[in-house]
């Protein structure tokens, strides 16, 4: 096995085992990343390969400061963008919620109530321009004006759409709570009656 | 926990696994983007185009190479035939030479001697006489190109007379009328006739030809001597002549306002160019022009066709000449004896006391004066009656007035236009 920096040396000489390697290390943690910002399977591996093709005919401008997976993870969430914007057919369309404030739901969940296939779900569920900014927002980190940069979107909307982000997740979980909680009560009075 | 917290500790990190066939269709991308970059420790594109150029560039060597030698070896069969047949006739026509070497009928000896090369590159090997023979025989139908002897029956007192004939064109194509002239280049002839190609002929030995139809002809000379006839022949193609034709819209413009267009007809052309009469040019396929004053112009369309063939038409008169058309002067001097009702005739208003058109072709009309101040002073009906700068009997200020005039022509055309005119004062 090839440590990280051979391995990025490797790819830097465009070395097809190190770029395999590259590959069999990354794609999974990357794949996580690409999974979040897109609708649907198909779409989160397009974007995965776009990345990785990126990745290695951009090797070399990695500075070697800072960590690598973090350079990787960026390139992921450049490129879920690039696609997002070519994606998006109604680019002018806005939601009525954007106008319309929505506060429902708890604001508090317990941190293992729920999986993380659960939480992937009702992620894509969301409206795709939501899920770009709660994503980039709440998990990368980024600030709304870097946001809105990024999408090409005004400051207000990057700022109302990771609200009505959240209230939909709010929503969605809420529900999905009170069915496993269901299931789970099902659950005891079948242990129960054995 | 909040949400945001609750979404980052879960997912931030989540490794999800892609399907074995991402990683085989990245590879297979990554294959073709490698193969696509230059890298000099890989095979791509770059190496690839190298290889095929090598190959191209050897087998281009390998061709010419084989080519020389094929050219060496036909010198040195030829210098065998010189040396062995020791007759110095045998330059002048293959005939001879079998005549001499062989004893067959003249017209075998030339179907042989044409499929002899043949014969040679099919590896068919010969009598080393007949070989002589037929290497000769390509030899001198290679130098002669156009013209093949075709040869009758001969007798030795003109043996060295084998007309072969050749000639010259002044043009091989042109734009109809094509005229064409020959010069027969022809050598060792008696007569000649020459077939132009389009049922035409002549005996002449430089002929003219002018070729009034589009097409290809195929020019045929003979040429007699000897007893033998021999042929050149060349094709002339003569392109088509394109035709200009326009017409103009509307035919008499009133004014400066009207946009005119021209119409373009012209057939087979590619290029035009418009002379508009008032120094504009336009290679526009159909301008559309404002001229600043009405008047006549001459208005010359020169077309082009895709072989450089012109062809041009000038319309004397194409705007302005027919009779439809009003004009107002810019100034007037009004009689200071008196109002004199305004009635004038081309003759009679030499001194410019009367404000009126010169005007043609107007079945109606109306003529309204007003002030600057946008009072209406004066107002005529009848294309005879102008303004005599009085109004209500007084002689009306000098200065600036508005008139607006609406007229029909004949050709039911209604045209509407304002402007002004001075008063100035008389003497």
């Amino acid at each position: 096995m090839l440590s990280e920096n051979e391995i990025i040396e490797g790819c830097a000489r465009h070395d097809r085992r190190a770029q395999q390697m590259l590959y069999d290390r990354y794609s999974r943690l990357l794949f996580g990343v690409c999974m979040r910002y897109a609708s649907d399977r198909a779409e989160a591996e397009d974007i995965l390969q776009e990345s990785f093709l990126k990745i290695y005919f951009s090797i070399r401008d990695y500075s070697g400061t800072g960590s690598f997976t973090g350079w990787m993870r960026k390139i992921v969430v450049n490129t879920a963008i690039t696609h997002y914007h070519r994606n998006l057919k109604h680019k002018h369309y806005v939601e009525i919620e954007d106008y319309v404030s929505v506060e429902t739901g708890v604001s508090s969940f317990e941190e293992d109530f729920f999986t993380s296939d659960e939480l992937f779900k009702v992620l894509n569920e969301l409206p795709p321009g939501y899920r770009m900014v709660f994503n980039l927002y709440a998990i990368e980190g980024y600030k709304h004006k870097e946001i809105a940069e990024m999408l090409g979107i005004d400051i207000n909307t990057s700022k109302s759409q990771y609200s009505r982000a959240k209230a939909a997740l709010r929503e969605k979980l809420e529900v999905l709570r009170k069915l496993k909680e269901k299931y789970n009560a099902e659950d005891n009075i079948a242990d129960l009656q054995k | 926990m909040e949400l945001d917290e609750l979404f980052r500790s879960k997912l931030d990190n989540i490794e999800a696994v892609p399907d074995p066939a991402v990683r085989h269709s990245l590879m297979r991308k990554l294959a073709v983007k490698e193969f696509l970059r230059f890298n000099p420790v890989r095979l791509n594109i770059y190496y690839a185009a190298g290889i095929v150029a090598a190959g191209i560039t050897a087998a281009v060597l390998l061709f010419s190479h084989d080519d020389r030698a094929e050219k060496s070896e036909q010198g040195t069969i030829n210098i065998k035939s010189e040396i062995r047949s020791d007759t110095v006739s045998m330059f002048y026509s293959p005939a001879v030479i079998r005549k001499e070497s062989q004893e067959k009928t003249e017209k075998q000896a030339i179907s042989q001697s044409v499929v002899k090369p043949d014969e040679r590159k099919r590896g068919v090997q010969p009598p080393q006489e007949n070989k002589s023979v037929g290497v000769m025989a390509a030899d001198s139908l290679k130098k002669m190109e156009f013209s093949p002897v075709v040869s009758d029956k001969t007798t030795n007192a003109n043996i060295r007379k084998t007309p072969v004939a050749s000639f010259k064109a002044s043009f091989l194509q042109g734009c109809m009328p094509l005229k064409v002239s020959f010069y027969n280049t022809s050598v060792a002839y008696d007569s000649c006739k020459w077939i132009f190609g389009d049922g035409g002929s002549s005996v002449s030995v430089n002929p003219e030809w002018i070729y009034d139809r589009p097409g290809a002809y195929r020019v045929v000379l003979n040429v007699y001597g000897g007893g033998t006839v021999s042929y050149a022949t060349e094709v002339i193609t003569v392109h088509p002549k394109p035709s200009a034709r326009f017409e103009v819209e509307p035919l008499n413009p009133t004014g400066g306002n009207d946009a005119v267009k021209f119409i373009n007809y012209s057939n087979d052309a590619v290029r035009y160019r418009w002379d508009l009469g008032d120094g504009t040019v336009s290679f526009a396929f159909e301008p559309i022009h404002r001229y600043d004053r009405t008047g006549k112009y001459n208005i010359k369309l020169t077309v082009w066709s895709e072989f450089g063939c012109a062809d041009s038409i000038t319309v004397i008169n194409a705007l302005g000449g027919s009779d439809y058309f009003i004009e107002f002067p810019n100034a007037f001097i009004p009689n200071r004896d008196g109002p004199t009702g305004g009635y004038y005739s081309a003759t009679s208003d030499a001194s410019a006391h009367i404000f009126h058109p010169i005007a043609s072709g107007v079945v109606e009309y109306q003529l309204r004066i007003f002030t600057r101040t946008g009072i209406l002073i004066f107002e005529s009906n009848d294309i005879n009656i102008g303004w005599d700068g009085y109004n209500k009997g007084n002689l009306c200020e000098p200065g600036v007035y508005v008139w607006k005039v609406r007229v029909t022509f004949k050709n039911g055309e209604t045209y509407v236009k304002m402007g002004d005119v001075t008063l100035l004062r008389g003497n």
